[in-house]
């Protein structure tokens, strides 16, 4: 049995001598209700060697390494970018890694150096003037964006009263599902907006679901890859009275794009994954939280400021703690508590690293390998679905796979030769496109392997 | 800590040390210059592009290194010294969690890759499930909420879809005073209001204390158990039977599992839903604040209410089913901190059946072990055996005008991190002491003894305790001026 109580038998003598009792079941009895205490064995595996155990899950990840990185042309919200050796290497440090949330700020001055240079680091990347200490993922930025606004927007609201927000439906499918989960609950509906011909969203046709919405949420790059024309829609909900959310998916994009805050949104709801953040199937990802001073005390999660010690000297703190859920309890203004912290430091390490001509230059890098996707795409007889202009991911529909079982069988053929090609749309929440296939390109997918994947591609067409 | 005097300088920011124009990483696909291929991009329109990002800064390799190295060293953490956090079960993170997590077959891993690569991840996740399953007694878990307080909130949300598929609403949920706060906010989203109810003197919940709350609008009971006083809520099974008897359901908090796994099971006392902490319990790094993880589990006929995607089998290939139609929806993108459901299921492997019974044995001895060292201390409002934490409190050091924050802070100055204070809310100056199981008996009496010197020293010496921490890199800080005027960015 192999357990990390790190007791001697002697240790174990002392303490049971100190307590006065025989064994540790008789300290369990005296605080159990014994007719409690007769839980059979549980029916798990005995302990094992950490030996055995790491062979058992070398297992489990074979299956994953059946394409490599440069062949994989999967985005959707988690994105293949190159993690730099240093990020791993400088959040591994224990000192890091093993830390709590720094309740006390004189031995945690670490935890909450990096948190506030975080803070710093996408207010500059996203030009809004305040950013939180994270929230789980893209998908609950989104929904504390809207439950933030709702409150604020409450105070001159009947009870009963519902509101209503305006989503785009090229916002990430599962953004919109976790949406829908919360609101289900809460006096707020949903209302989608489809995009136009180009892929983005039409100005003219958000103004007519706009009259009376507390809020927008608009994705730029949107689910397809495709740039927004964040001006013309911000100035659109503008004029209705609603309140502007921008998600960011592909947080690399802020290297390259001008960033919500220079076109008047309130919230900035993102996934920073981009952010030297490894896939891990999804998860832990990264949620990031931007807004304007005036949500300040109506804002989600952690927030650290800077203050003075006794001494004078500088240091940092959890600050404007009484939104919490630990002081305000059931008028908290959200449930979070444990955050993404350690994802918060990656992301601070990798975004440092690169600095402001290394992430200008990975976005670009990016990009220009899309634009070769694009290329390559067209001479192979593919389809674009969209013509608006795009980051890194573009919605291609393949001659000759436009049924749920043609795509699945392009997709056998690909992983044959070592290929993720993409993203089936319809399976992904798309079913009106169906054909088409979601690829993604980063700076780990050289241009030869975008050939190589196109190849394939013609070779199953013919 | 023991290498940091006193006084040292904290560190500067990564702005100001930030050197334009330096040597900087060098991006893939970029020139010598670190400099994307001229001609940039060429169908993305100037309109669209940003033309730098003010303030951003430029560090060559290794002063990022060094910056972020200092920064760790004014950090304490497990892996350094004891950390005694009641209600946070900060125990040991075996090195190998990170190993096996950080594999590339797992750590690289796509959430939309084709189903041949998510066999190994869903046949783990759904092991992991398995054994959730076992440790609670209940029948089926879903690993997708982030972290503890979302895995409540989950939970709340399938409750009321349980009753809503029955026809009715009712929207108020019961919670005793000690809960975590997380609870009431994680009702409130769920659309319930939270009515507290006062526990007795003896600490631990009665049905008596719950019967004239518990009317026909009452959705569910939120209990902890252990509870935050670290006893065992020995009503449990009265107390479950009064909550079905009056058609709600009973929800677990299960934070303190590290106490009971294997000793006994949560659906065998009555409860409906819980959620698991794998940060807590299962040894998954706390890492200064998160990523955590919060399994729900559920009864047999609530496993339909339970977040989409869920794992099936079909013989020989898993897949994510998302054909559920009574599902409440979903809580977070993709599938949740999967790995962190790495590491827990790499730690459970590692302990097995017998492994995890032993574990919490020793929790609850560490604690009780630490309760009667500090007892003659500190006072012990609620006295007898504890679980896995103890609470005590400042109410014999109050003639000296000393509080549990002066001997928490004074405690960093022994080299230790203080145990969580002032909670729960109901113990007047909580001092609220959680050693864990991996905590060897000479560090739990090195804290003793520390506990010892200090409370001598309240009596002696109180300015020395009311001033400190006067060794850490930072002393008390002016919180109510971050408050007053934030300042939550750095700026030229």
């Amino acid at each position: 049995m192999a357990t990390f109580v790190p007791h001697t038998p002697d240790d174990r003598a002392r303490i049971l001598r100190t307590l006065r009792a025989a064994d540790g079941a008789q300290v369990l009895a005296e605080a159990i209700p014994p007719e409690l205490l007769s839980t059979p064995r549980l029916d798990l595996p005995r302990g094992r060697s950490e030996q055995e155990v790491v062979a058992e899950l070398a297992d489990y990840a074979r299956p994953g390494t059946l394409v490599a990185p440069e062949r994989s042309f999967l985005g959707g919200g988690i994105y293949n970018h190159y993690r730099p050796a240093a990020v791993s290497a400088l959040a591994s440090r224990g000192e890091f890694l093993t830390a709590y949330t720094p309740y006390q700020p004189e031995v945690s001055q670490g935890t909450l150096q990096v948190v506030f240079e975080f803070q710093t680091l996408i207010t500059q990347l996203t030009g809004m003037p305040v950013a939180n200490a994270s929230l789980y993922d893209g998908a609950t930025a989104l929904t504390e964006a809207v439950l933030m606004l709702d409150r604020a927007a409450q105070r001159g609201r009947k009870t009963g009263e519902r509101a209503r927000v305006v989503i785009a439906r090229s916002v990430h499918p599962h953004y919109r599902r976790v949406l829908a989960t919360y609101l289900k609950n809460l006096e707020l509906d949903i209302v989608e907006v489809a995009w136009g011909a180009d892929g983005r969203v039409a100005a003219d046709r958000l103004a007519d679901v706009l009259p009376g919405a507390l809020a927008v949420a608009v994705q730029s790059p949107n689910f397809f890859g495709v740039i927004e024309d964040l001006d013309a829609l911000s100035a659109a909900a503008r004029k209705a009275g609603a309140h502007r959310i921008a998600v960011v998916n592909e947080p690399v994009s802020l290297g390259l794009l001008r960033p919500p805050g220079d076109f008047d949104f309130d919230v900035v709801a993102g996934e920073g994954q981009g952010f030297g953040i490894a896939p891990s199937f999804g998860g832990p990802a990264l949620g990031l939280f931007a807004t304007r001073e005036t949500y300040l005390r109506q804002c989600p999660g952690r927030l650290v400021g800077q203050t003075e010690d006794r001494d004078g000297k500088r240091g940092f703190c959890l600050t404007l703690s009484t939104r919490e859920q630990h002081i305000r309890r059931e008028r908290a203004t959200s449930n979070i508590c444990t955050n993404q912290g350690h994802t918060v430091l990656q992301a601070a390490i990798f975004l440092t690293l690169l600095g402001r001509r290394g992430l200008r230059s990975l976005a670009s890098v990016c990009a220009q390998r899309c634009e070769h996707a694009r290329d390559a795409a067209r001479a192979a007889g593919c389809e674009l679905l969209f013509h608006g202009p795009s980051f890194n991911e573009l919605a291609l529909r393949i001659p000759g796979a436009h049924t749920a079982s043609a795509m699945a069988n392009l997709e056998q053929r690909l992983l044959a030769q070592g290929f993720a090609g993409g993203i089936r749309l319809a399976e992904a929440g798309y079913p009106e496109l169906a054909g088409g296939l979601l690829m993604c390109t980063t700076e780990v997918n050289g241009e030869a392997d975008i050939d190589g994947l196109f190849q394939e591609v013609r070779r199953w067409l013919s | 800590m023991a290498e940091l005097k006193p006084g040292r300088s904290p560190e500067p920011l990564i702005f100001e040390l930030a050197k334009p124009g330096a040597a900087t990483y060098r991006v893939s696909g970029t020139d010598e210059s670190g400099r994307a291929r001229p001609g940039a991009v060429p169908s993305l329109p100037n309109e669209l592009l940003r033309a730098d990002i003010d303030g951003f800064p430029e560090l060559a390799e290794l002063e990022v290194v060094r910056h972020f190295t200092r920064l760790s060293q004014l950090n304490y953490s497990i892996d350094t010294e004891m950390y005694p956090l009641g209600s946070c079960t900060m125990k040991y993170n075996p090195r190998v969690n990170e190993a096996v997590a950080s594999q590339p077959g797992l750590a690289q891993l796509h959430p939309y890759a084709p189903l041949a690569l998510q066999q190994g991840a869903l046949a783990l996740a759904s092991k992991l499930e398995h054994a959730l399953c076992e440790i609670s007694g209940l029948d089926a878990v879903s690993l997708q909420p982030a972290a503890g307080a979302q895995g409540e909130l989950t939970g709340m949300m399938i409750i009321r879809a349980h009753h809503r598929a029955a026809g009715r609403d009712p929207r108020t949920v019961l919670i005793p005073a000690s809960a975590h706060g997380t609870n009431p906010a994680s009702c409130t989203l769920a659309g319930y209001s939270s009515v507290e109810i006062a526990v007795g003197p003896s600490g631990v919940l009665t049905p008596e204390d719950l019967a004239p709350a518990l009317s026909s609008d009452v959705a569910a009971v939120m209990i902890t158990n252990p509870n935050t006083l670290g006893l065992f809520e020995r009503h449990i099974v009265s107390i479950c039977e009064a909550v079905h008897r009056a058609g709600a359901l009973v929800y677990l908090d299960g934070a303190n599992m590290n106490a009971i796994m294997g000793h006994t099971r949560p659906a065998d006392w009555g409860v409906d839903v819980m959620h698991f902490n794998l940060h807590k319990t299962f040894s998954t790094p706390h890492g200064g604040g998160g990523p955590g993880s919060g399994p729900v589990a559920v009864r047999k006929d609530l496993a339909r209410f339970l977040p989409v995607p869920v794992i099936a089998c079909d013989g020989e290939q898993f897949r994510l089913d998302w054909e559920r139609l009574d599902s409440i929806g979903k809580v977070t993108s993709f599938y949740g901190n999967f790995a962190m459901a790495v590491r827990a299921y790499a730690y459970i492997s590692m302990l097995g059946a017998e492994g995890i019974a032993a574990t919490s044995e020793a929790a609850v001895l560490n604690a009780n072990y630490l309760q009667e060292r500090l007892k003659d201390l500190l006072h012990l409002p609620y006295p007898g055996r504890c679980m896995h934490e103890t609470v005590l409190n400042d109410e014999r050091q109050h003639a000296a005008g000393i509080k549990t924050l002066d001997m928490a802070k004074r405690l960093l100055d022994y080299g230790f991190h203080p145990p969580t204070v002032y909670f729960p809310l109901i113990v007047a100056g909580a001092f609220m002491v959680e050693p864990t199981e991996s905590e060897p008996l000479h560090r739990l009496d090195a804290f003793a003894d520390a506990m010892a010197a200090i409370v001598a020293e309240a009596t002696l010496d109180p300015e020395l305790v009311h001033n400190a921490p006067h060794t850490t890199p930072v002393r008390r800080l002016d919180e109510a001026r971050a408050a007053r005027k934030p300042i939550l960015r750095w700026t030229p």
